[in-house]
């Protein structure tokens, strides 16, 4: 009786605890949601789901992130090949049934395309008797490694997950071209991706490769090759600038210029062109030095007149390392949830970068470690090769 | 008054789950015997309650000196508890099974943080086909991008995911985070307290620890008689200082030593459960240890779940066990934007590494006996030979040579173009063929082409072209 009891009383607290829970996270990602924070949202929404298929309002906001997620990925190609249902098999050994039966449901799911299928499928085939048909199931394992491996890539944003498989892949034989060719790009926005926030002109390095090759890689946040690029472009084009080196973060702005127009980096840009052909103070020349040519005499191209765009400062200030109010893109000092980049980037259209807006709580206080010491000189560097081109496709010769 | 008699034969079943649970312990690797106390344990109270063996993770930084919270009468568990476990992979019982273990930074513990970093995190492999293991630690300062924030210390995640109150909480996006780091998918979790940890080396009688040279520890707490110096040579370390040895940074490598320092005790905690006179003594104290580290670990790791993983792990010896640290080889120093000290990592060593513990062996590799002929000739795969050279002859002569290997060769004759590099296309996944003809052709993998057509009538394509022409075939 007394066990009875408390058993409902704690089935009802359970069950009563999860609806406010279910409740909570909803509100959260919905507050999410209004914020930008997409990824965290969707993160949040899957969970409600996942605990209440039917909870009101959670499919269709799912579907909002989503769709601002990865509106910018490559739609996942649909099988063409038509199921074809696993034949049974006459067998004259009875136990060796289930095997069978196992191997035709994996060939079934690899005619459907079905990679997990046919993986999980064989991986309890092995578990029950790894010698079972073994070459046939290293065939199969090593074309769905092979195939989910290229999926998780191109179509997942699942970089290190689509490379590992590659990897298990070709543990049974040699990758082909094309699965080449997406690990290569998967591993050169892996490098990328380790310096991003720590050391922009290397990400720039590794991220004009990937995007020239494949600009719309993405990498599972919703950010793509492409924007990744830009927006490292400019971060570098700020450390530039915040080191005095107005040329160069000019140079870095006009690049992410021209793969998105965007009118606070526009205008960054001129702020930086400015800096790095300042006017002179003087705005006519003085006899001694247009009478008195010297070999050591500087040409400073020195305009007539004296820009005074209201934005800009006076033209006899020093140029400082300090930037326009409107240009901080990337990237922050904090940790900030992230927010995805704008999926069909457009010629015309001034969003803003990918910025992380929303401030999380406080972190704990951490002192830096002062006996590192930095030596980000990547080695790496000369080996990595890639040709840009477009998408492999599978071809003859 | 009921509820604290059990019948005799839940003691039994108690102590035979124990028993069971002892054993994965023994083989998984050390830090899962806290785990499996506490599951079997677990299981005798919430049997009283009507519950399933499902483990309970608060969600809340666990603060130690908490009393059990599986009892019947208590209500005050965080009403998100239940549902805060991340939802992972799980295991099917039959391939690669992978842990995380947490363990948080000791001063957001000591100082009572709402949420903490993760000052350790170990990755445990076991896969049961091959019986073999693998352990790899990633250090605190590891610079990766966590999901749905930006790039940020890997230690961060625990923190960002508990302070964010996301499903799953902080154990949620640490997971999350190293899976996307690694690429490779995490089964289960376990955050193990300072306090559990030691109470349970102290159970188990400390552990046996080969120090390689001399060094100085800090124990947990104040005063002067915390610091200690450990001569080189092998000693037993009692709870407390095993811990002080595991989170020990003050050497000339930091991070990296301690990340070894701690496998070593890991597998320390291993071979002592192992050893033939501490198993029956951790069973006699079960009771008493599981009322000190009930609060101390927390998982989403089943009690059906553990014993199979007992029963697996116990297999595997020690020579099978690899280890790796992602150590100043693997990384690049550098600083974060907020300057500090941070471990860039070298994609590509990195994924050496993981593909080293994670990847040279399991139910996902290769199977297929004999030399790399003989795997050709297994597969059977049914094969067209065309002459792409500008040698006549080439095309018969390798055609004839691949037959006295056993190969299928179903057409010869001659591509309808020359070809200046040998080219291979495979319609139905023929790895070893493949492997074969790369191998004695000397194809690179940009001709090796795939080109899925399960219903051609030939398997694999061979386009011999000029450089084929050099080739000699013994």
């Amino acid at each position: 009786m007394g066990f009875s009891s408390v058993a409902q009383t704690n089935q009802r607290q359970a069950n009563l605890d999860k609806m406010v829970a279910i409740s909570e996270q909803y509100q959260l990602a919905v507050e999410d949601l209004t914020a930008g924070r997409y990824e965290i949202a969707r993160q949040r929404l899957e969970w409600v789901l996942s605990q209440d298929p039917n909870f009101p309002g959670a499919s269709q906001r799912l579907i909002e992130a989503l769709a601002i997620l990865y509106a910018t990925a490559t739609p996942t190609p649909i099988p063409t090949e038509t199921p074809v249902p696993a034949t049974a098999t006459l067998t004259t050994t009875p136990d060796l049934q289930p095997f069978q039966d196992l191997l035709d449901s994996a060939h079934a799911h690899l005619v459907e395309g079905d990679w997990n299928g046919v993986i999980d499928t064989l991986i309890n085939l092995r578990g029950m008797d790894p010698a079972y048909q073994v070459v046939q199931v290293d065939r199969m394992l090593y074309l769905a490694l092979r195939q989910r491996g290229v999926d998780k890539i191109l179509h997942q944003g699942d970089l290190e997950g689509g490379s590992y498989d590659l990897a298990l892949a070709e543990r049974f034989g040699p990758l082909d071209a094309e699965a080449n060719n997406v690990r290569e790009w998967a591993r050169i926005y892996q490098y990328g991706s380790a310096f991003w926030g720590a050391d922009p002109k290397t990400a720039v390095y590794y991220f004009s490769q990937v995007a020239a090759a494949a600009p719309y890689l993405n990498d599972g946040t919703g950010w793509t090759a492409i924007e990744r690029y830009r927006a490292v472009l400019i971060q570098y084009g700020d450390k530039l600038a915040s080191q005095g080196d107005w040329c160069n973060a000019e140079q870095q702005y006009r690049l992410a210029l021209s793969i998105r127009v965007d009118q606070a980096v526009s205008t960054t840009a001129d702020y930086a062109a400015y800096q790095c052909n300042p006017p002179t103070a003087t705005p006519t020349l003085t006899p001694t030095v247009t009478m008195t040519p010297t070999p050591t005499i500087t040409e400073t191209p020195a305009p007539s007149w004296t820009p005074e765009p209201s934005n800009l400062p006076p033209a006899t200030e020093t140029p400082a390392p300090s930037m326009p109010a409107t240009v901080s893109p990337l990237p922050s000092e904090t940790i900030l949830p992230s927010q995805p980049v704008n999926p069909s980037p457009s010629p015309t259209e001034t969003t803003p970068p990918p910025v992380e807006t929303p401030t999380p709580p406080a972190m704990p206080s951490e002192t830096p470690i002062v006996t590192a010491t930095p030596t980000p000189t990547p080695t790496e560097t000369a080996t990595v090769e890639i040709t840009p081109g477009p998408p492999p496709t599978k071809k003859k010769p | 008054m009921t509820l604290k008699t059990p019948p005799l034969i839940k003691i039994w079943l108690v102590r035979l789950l124990l028993l069971a649970g002892m054993l994965v312990v023994a083989t998984l690797i050390g830090f899962c015997t806290y785990l499996v106390v506490r599951l079997v344990m677990g299981a005798n109270s919430q049997a009283f309650v009507g519950q399933g063996p499902q483990i309970v993770a608060p969600t809340s930084i666990p603060q130690p000196g908490i009393t059990d919270s599986s009892l019947p009468t208590k209500t005050s568990e965080p009403a998100v508890a239940p549902l805060s476990q991340p939802t992972l992979t799980p295991w099917d019982g039959a391939g690669r099974v992978t842990m995380l273990i947490l363990g948080l930074d000791y001063r957001d513990w000591e100082q009572g943080s709402q949420a903490s970093r993760s000052d350790t995190m170990i990755l445990l492999t076991l896969d049961p086909l091959t019986r073999t293991a693998g352990i790899l630690s990633i250090p605190r300062d590891t610079w990766v991008a966590i999901p749905g924030f930006t790039h940020a210390k890997i230690n961060t995640a625990y923190y960002l995911g508990e302070a964010h109150k996301l499903p799953g909480g902080g154990p949620g996006l640490a997971v999350k985070t190293v899976e996307q780091f690694l690429g490779v998918p995490i089964n289960y979790y376990a955050q193990i307290d300072f306090d559990a940890f030691v109470r349970f080396i102290d159970e188990i009688g400390g552990v046996k620890i080969n120090v390689p040279a001399e060094i100085t520890i800090d124990l947990l707490g104040d005063g002067a008689n915390t610091i200690k110096t450990l001569k080189p040579g092998p000693q037993v370390l009692p709870g407390e200082w095993a811990l002080a040895y595991a989170r020990n940074r003050k050497t000339s490598e930091g991070d990296f030593d301690r990340a070894r320092r701690q496998q070593q005790v890991v597998l320390a905690i291993r071979n002592r459960i192992l050893s033939l006179e501490a198993l029956p003594l951790l069973i006699q104290k079960a009771p008493v240890l599981y009322q000190e580290l009930a609060t101390g670990i927390h998982t989403n790791m089943s009690l059906e779940q553990a014993i199979r993983l007992a029963l697996l792990a116990q297999q595997v010896p020690e020579g099978n066990i690899k280890q790796g640290v992602l150590g100043k080889e693997y990384i690049i120093f550098g600083r974060s934007p907020d300057n500090l000290s941070i471990n860039i990592p070298i994609p590509d060593k990195v994924n050496l590494l993981r593909d080293e513990i994670f990847a040279t062996s399991g139910a996902l590799g290769p199977l297929t006996p004999g030399s790399p002929s003989e795997q050709m000739a297994a597969e059977v795969a049914r094969m067209a030979v065309y002459n792409g050279s500008r040698d006549p002859d080439l095309g018969e002569r390798f055609a004839r040579y691949m037959s006295e290997q056993s190969a299928q060769i179903s057409q010869v004759g001659e591509a309808q173009q020359r070809y200046t590099l040998t080219t291979l296309i495979d319609h139905s996944g023929n790895p070893y063929t493949i492997k074969y003809l790369a191998s004695l052709l000397g194809v690179r993998p940009s001709r090796i082409i795939l080109d899925y057509a399960p219903e051609n009538r030939l398997s694999v394509e061979v386009y011999l072209g000029y450089d084929a022409e050099g080739i000699s075939l013994p």
